[in-house]
């Protein structure tokens, strides 16, 4: 199991934590149908580092952001978000 | 190469059993192909057979990272059944089950399908009813489906815990009796064999590194083993499919993730069937060799470890614990994990894509095993004809565009919630 | 005040003692979600101090996010409600039950389920945290007493694995 330093409470075993959607997915209000559709459907999904969405869903029920290496689990950053600040 | 029969095992034993040839050749790749396969899993080596078998064609290549049966072939809990809601999924499903019913003739190789039964639990009325819902579904699309009292299930698989005190009580099931396993190596090695014997390459250890273009058309593929020109370029790597499209630069409604299974010790036959649940995220059988084979829920976040996490381990062992109590008996001697396609809709994805003269298998979540004969027979077709087959036509990449989505579950675009 | 007298507990209401350990249900209490992107809004309104800390407790109010606090106080306590502020305050008293543990191996017990690790978990502090599968809340009130709270529908399941692990 990972563990992640929520930027929060410090760091709390990844069961606490739940996975929501990576950054490039979150659909701009603005956005037009086209590319609304491609946000909410397709993925980058590398099979390397990417940015992830998490709350610490069971802890302080905060969002963040996640950069994690998808193959070693390796984290690069954690950074601390509200809602209105991912879109 | 020879056919494998009884008699051929019985004069080898006259001979110390010396007549054994490798499976299947390993040739040097060619410097073109009419079509190349990326990927060298059950689902792959199936589509090279039926190429080859089906449309007659003779120059086709499967191209592996690793070694046959490495990958998610190896990976899964080898359950076979075709109980689903949606018509597509019956269709397609369905044909796959009617062809493991022959397919170990088929591949003169045994696949050691086990049709024992797949048996869906329910715990609550509300279980009852969407069981019942389901069972319909299949029967009008004629698939065979019962519903099992609590007396019947107690009947068939006398370890279940019973009681109305039972963590997760029974009130009865659903099976599919033609339903049941198969052995996942066995599978590959049997579709490698056979294509092989009709003249496709298989060649191992080559990794697809990138894509040759041809203004918008893949005309070859960049691999650790050199340039191979292709006709064709079928991908085929359920589990990374992000990864090698987006080497030519496709997104997909893709996104990996970490199932995990695992197994006992070996012990003498105690579970008849394979046991699921409508409500739990468990399903057990236990394999010819004796072991109990434990399956639990994806990870529910994106990874390609290929390991997994303990707390989803502990998570499905508790639940199979309390179905089945007699197992905390028994020794886990192994645990391991593929990384599944999740797609946005929960179904396969298999037909063109948007570049010229390549095509895309994947996108099977954690379903896939048993549709390998399916999902090459209908690849194959796509494959050589350019045009999906009847049965893969709804699995079209463009239907998330065209809002057809085929979504089992109505939860909408979301692959880390199903 | 009805449904005081023909409450119906999800789990038994004499204690269960086990050696080191004793559980048992605290009384009802009043229980009230505050949230708020400013707590100067819901000092306002309470007329009292937030901790801002999170993990962080005073007089009855813990601080459990960085727009979220906890307030438990005693049954038919009056709190304001109404302010025209951007917050919320609501009253979620009867959507959880508390389980008291107390004793030496109070915290042993705890941890058979839950990953954090409660040696380091100070007199006083609170937080959210998991329970296997479960949310709960933990208040370590003394060196040996915790409080959990968790949902009604929980808790049946919540008793059974406490008591299990004591008796192990």
């Amino acid at each position: 199991m990972m563990q992640f330093a929520c930027p929060h409470c410090g760091p709390r075993a990844q069961a606490e934590f739940v996975y929501e959607r990576t950054v490039d997915s979150v659909v701009a209000l603005d956005a037009s149908p086209e590319d609304a559709m491609r946000t909410l459907f397709t993925r980058n999904n590398p099979r390397g580092v990417d940015d992830e969405i998490w709350r610490h869903t069971y802890g302080c029920r905060a969002w963040m952001v996640i950069t994690r290496h998808r193959v070693t689990n390796e984290i690069r950053a954690i950074e601390a978000v509200g809602p209105e600040s991912l879109i | 190469m020879s056919q494998y029969s009884a008699f051929g095992l019985l004069r080898g034993a006259f001979n110390g059993q010396k007549h054994w040839q490798p499976a299947w050749r390993d040739p040097q790749p060619k410097s073109h192909y009419d079509i190349i396969i990326i990927g060298g899993g059950g689902h792959g080596l199936a589509t090279a057979y039926y190429l080859a078998k089906v449309h007659g064609l003779k120059n086709i290549a499967v191209l592996e990272k690793g070694w046959i049966g490495g990958g998610n072939t190896g990976r899964n809990t080898t359950i076979v059944r075709s109980n689903y809601r949606l018509k597509p999924l019956h269709d397609l499903f369905e044909f796959g089950l009617k062809m493991w019913e022959h397919l170990s003739d088929e591949l003169n190789y045994n696949v050691m399908f086990s049709p024992r039964g797949a048996m869906f639990l329910g715990h609550s009325d509300a279980d009852m009813t969407k069981l019942a819902e389901r069972g319909d579904a299949m029967r009008c699309d004629g698939i065979d489906a019962d519903l099992m009292t609590r007396a019947e299930v107690a009947k068939f698989e006398p370890l279940l815990d019973m009681s109305r005190a039972a963590r997760f009580p029974i009130d009865g099931a659903l099976i599919q009796r033609r339903g049941g396993t198969a052995r996942h190596d066995a599978v590959a090695w049997g579709y490698a064999r056979a294509a092989d014997m009709l003249g496709v390459d298989i060649i191992q250890k080559c990794e697809v590194t990138g894509f040759v273009r041809d203004g918008a058309a893949v005309v070859g593929v960049e691999t650790t083993r050199g340039r191979i020109g292709a006709g064709r370029v079928g991908i085929c790597v359920a589990g990374n499919s992000g990864h090698v499209a987006g080497l030519v630069g496709l997104q997909l409604p893709i996104e990996s993730q970490t199932l995990q299974a695992m197994v006992t010790e070996g012990v003498k036959p105690m579970i008849n069937s394979v046991i699921m649940s409508q409500s739990l995220h468990c399903y057990i059988s236990q394999s010819d060799k004796g072991g109990v084979v434990f399956g639990g829920d994806p990870d529910n976040w994106p990874s390609y470890a290929q390991r997994g996490n303990s707390k989803v381990m502990e998570g499905a062992v508790a639940q199979g614990l309390a179905l089945v109590p007699a197992l905390s008996r028994l020794r886990m001697v192994r645990t391991w994990s593929g990384v599944t396609d999740m797609s946005f809709d929960g179904a396969p994805i298999i037909g063109e894509t948007p570049v010229k003269n390549l095509y895309l298998n994947g996108g099977w979540c954690y379903g896939g095993f048993k549709a390998t004969p399916a999902s090459g027979w209908t690849y194959a077709h796509t494959l050589a004809t350019g045009t999906p087959h009847a049965l893969n036509a709804p699995f079209a990449l463009d239907r998330f565009e065209r809002g057809a989505t085929i979504d089992e579950t109505g939860s909408g675009p979301m692959p880390n919630s199903r | 005040m009805s449904d005081v007298l023909i409450r119906n507990e999800p789990v038994p209401e004499t204690q269960y003692v086990a050696a080191g350990v004793t559980i048992s249900l605290a009384g009802p209490m009043q229980r009230l979600a505050l949230r708020a992107r400013r707590a100067e809004d819901l000092e306002t309104v309470l007329k009292v101090t937030l901790p801002r800390k999170i993990g962080a407790s005073e007089s009855g109010i813990a601080c459990l996010g960085p727009d979220e606090w906890y307030l438990r106080t005693k049954v038919g306590a009056t709190i304001p409600t109404a302010s025209g502020l951007p917050l919320a305050i609501t009253d979620i008293s009867d959507r959880s039950i508390c389980v008291v543990l107390e004793g030496p191996r109070a915290a042993e017990i705890l941890m058979s389920g839950c990953p954090l690790d409660l040696n380091k978990f100070a007199v006083g502090q609170v937080t959210r945290t998991i329970y296997e599968t479960v949310e709960v809340i933990i208040i370590r009130e003394a060196e040996d007493r915790f409080h959990v709270e968790l949902w009604r529908s929980f808790a049946a399941w919540f008793w059974i694995a406490m008591t299990t692990a004591a008796r192990h």
